[in-house]
């Protein structure tokens, strides 16, 4: 079977070319001959995706099929799943089962997705590179020996070798745009607020958002339509609905002003395959009448550090939660309740955990929350703002999603210079605002991705932007060696 | 002392070690129990992090107000109703130890 891209296989199912059940196992027999390669998985359900799909194709056949009933997902280990562990990429969650579904899943489930299982991650998100996973680092399909990108390179991995459809992830400062791009494939992070974040394992609850990965623009569409909208259980969840994503695919971009930020494309550190492609791009979008507009946005390399400052913070905050008592790991025979609290966290959480855990506490501590934490949000104003005064010269604005293609696995590099990395898609998290990452020319074999972002709540344009793109190009139908 | 000199005096400590170092002292905040050589690796890291940091001092940002959420959207209230069910049971379930319905730690007081 050639299952093809999301929408291909809703046509399949709609013209009842193949039921959800020989697409479920279609794919669970994909994940079952690449796992041992690739690691995309921490758990694959199988029984249930079956039981799903069974339940699927009898919705289909009593004619009540909607339009993403019988489709495969993935979705990544830190939304909670009722009855299935979500570990998020932890020691700490490990043996965690939730005793819910994280709204994303219940909204998808709802609509009739059928789960194949729960993707690999960076230990609860913390990373770009998927190294930092408990389970062992995710790989590249296009070249087993890189790494996927992270924290969500469990679910780009998945989706780029066709061993799902499509996937959920969560992005903090581009953990869906950077896998996607690491491994050729489209990811939407939408903007804050957009997609509940009810049931999703929280790393920076100011940053975090979730949002979809799948092989096109016109595929994360159809996902976020189904994802998105305001949850009550959520208090930073926005009250208003989800537009009609998959119309805004065939808008005209005629007259569309993209911005192009000067910051971004002057970096000394800019890879010149990636500027070539960013330029390839922009000709793409010319000749369909979108004009080009220079833009700045001058506190940029602030962005780095402030957005630090805040995640780790928020992180120190949010994982104090794991304490050995309620849920998580706990360590063997504490000697009293304070060995019990250390060593459970200890013993729980990795390396890099540790560091931000260690780092937040400090810059939230007496005397120093003023120097590093408020003056951290004092500059993240300055980067929304900046932002703010762009989008009045343009409607979108395009960005590289990272300075390089995909690195080795097990690369020795310092913490900061790993931070460093992330720089073009974290003032992004900052400012709360939409991205979409897209497949873009290759460089040596390798994908490269591009970054369009978007005005609050303004998905939409993004998409319209992407399917364009993807019209004229087939750089996000390329399959990875051995993976067609 | 401002935000500025104080982020940059505390960079400038940070590299001082033991007996209380920087390091130290946050694990103990943050209860974490580091080994030695771990220690002295995260001394290293939270020092380079810190100097990392110290690029906001210079930020043009004083008459900036802070921005805690990127739309700053209102805190909603929701009725006074209770609109959880009681799930006790199932939350326990996921605990390393219970009984009879509580929680168990080490003791905190002597038993006497």
């Amino acid at each position: 079977m050639q299952a093809g891209t999301l929408r291909a296989q809703a046509r399949m199912l709609a013209a009842g070319e193949c039921s959800a059940r020989e697409l479920a196992a279609h794919h669970l027999a994909r994940i079952r001959a690449l796992q041992p390669r690739l690691n995309a998985f921490i758990s694959v359900t199988e029984e249930r995706a079956l039981a799903e799909a069974d339940a699927a194709d009898a919705a289909r056949a009593a004619g009540r099929a909607g339009p993403l009933t019988g489709l495969p997902v993935a979705h990544k280990d830190l939304f909670c799943t009722r009855g299935v562990r979500t570990s998020c990429g932890s020691r700490m969650l490990d043996r965690f089962v939730a005793p819910y579904d994280a709204a994303v899943v219940e909204r998808l489930r709802a609509a009739g997705m059928v789960m194949l299982g729960k993707t690999n991650m960076d230990e609860f998100a913390m990373g770009s590179s998927n190294e930092t996973s408990h389970y062992g680092p995710a790989r590249n399909p296009w070249d087993p020996e890189r790494v996927p990108g992270g924290s969500s390179g469990g679910s780009a991995a998945a989706v780029a070798a066709r061993l799902a459809p499509a996937a959920t992830g969560s992005d903090t400062g581009g953990s869906i745009r950077q896998p996607a791009a690491f491994c050729g494939v489209t990811g939407i992070k939408p903007t804050y607020g957009r997609v509940s974040r009810h049931g999703m394992v929280a790393f920076a609850s100011s940053l975090d958002q979730g949002g979809a990965l799948a092989a096109s623009a016109a595929d994360c569409a159809l996902l976020l339509g189904a994802m998105a909208g305001f949850d009550a259980r959520d208090s930073t969840s926005a009250e208003r609905p989800a537009p009609d994503y998959a119309a805004a695919l065939d808008a005209d971009l005629d007259g569309l002003r993209l911005g192009v930020p000067a910051e971004y494309f002057d970096d000394d550190g800019l890879d010149d395959g990636l500027r070539a492609a960013l330029e390839e791009a922009l000709a793409a979008w010319a000749a369909r009448g979108a004009r080009r507009v220079a833009v700045s946005l001058p506190h940029l390399a602030l962005a780095a550090p402030a957005y630090y400052v805040l995640a780790m913070a928020e992180c120190s905050s949010n994982l104090a939660r794991y304490d050995g008592v309620r849920y998580g790991h706990r360590c063997a025979d504490p000697a009293d309740l304070e060995d019990l609290y250390c060593r459970s966290r200890e013993e729980g959480f990795g390396a890099e955990v540790r560091r931000r855990i260690l780092a937040g506490t400090y810059v939230l501590s007496a005397g120093y929350y003023d120097a590093y934490y408020r003056r951290a949000q004092r500059v993240r104003r300055l980067i929304r703002e900046d932002f703010v005064r762009a989008f009045e010269a343009a409607d979108a604005l395009l960005a590289p999603v990272s300075p390089a293609p995909p690195f080795p696995l097990g690369q020795e590099l310092e913490p900061v210079a790993r931070y460093r990395l992330d720089r073009y898609t974290l003032p992004v998290n900052l400012a709360g605002l939409p991205a979409l990452a897209l497949p873009a020319r290759p460089a040596e074999g390798l994908p490269v991705g591009l970054q369009l972002i978007g005005r609050d709540f303004d998905e939409a344009t993004l998409f319209a932007l992407g399917a364009a793109w993807q019209r004229d190009t087939d750089y996000h139908l390329q399959a990875p060696p051995g993976c067609a | 002392m401002g935000g500025a000199a104080i982020l940059a005096a505390s960079a400038a400590r940070v590299p001082m070690s033991p007996p209380d170092s920087p390091a130290r002292r946050m694990a103990r905040l943050a209860r974490l129990r580091p080994s030695a050589a771990e220690l002295a690796r995260l001394e290293r890291d939270l020092a380079a992090i810190l100097e990392f940091f110290a690029q906001l001092a210079d930020a043009p940002a004083d008459a900036a107000a802070p921005l805690a959420h990127p739309l700053e959207l209102e805190q909603r209230l929701r009725a006074d109703a209770a609109d959880e069910p009681d799930r006790r049971a199932e939350h326990q379930a996921l605990a390393p130890r219970v009984r009879g319905g509580l929680y168990r730690v080490p003791a905190v007081l002597d038993a006497e």
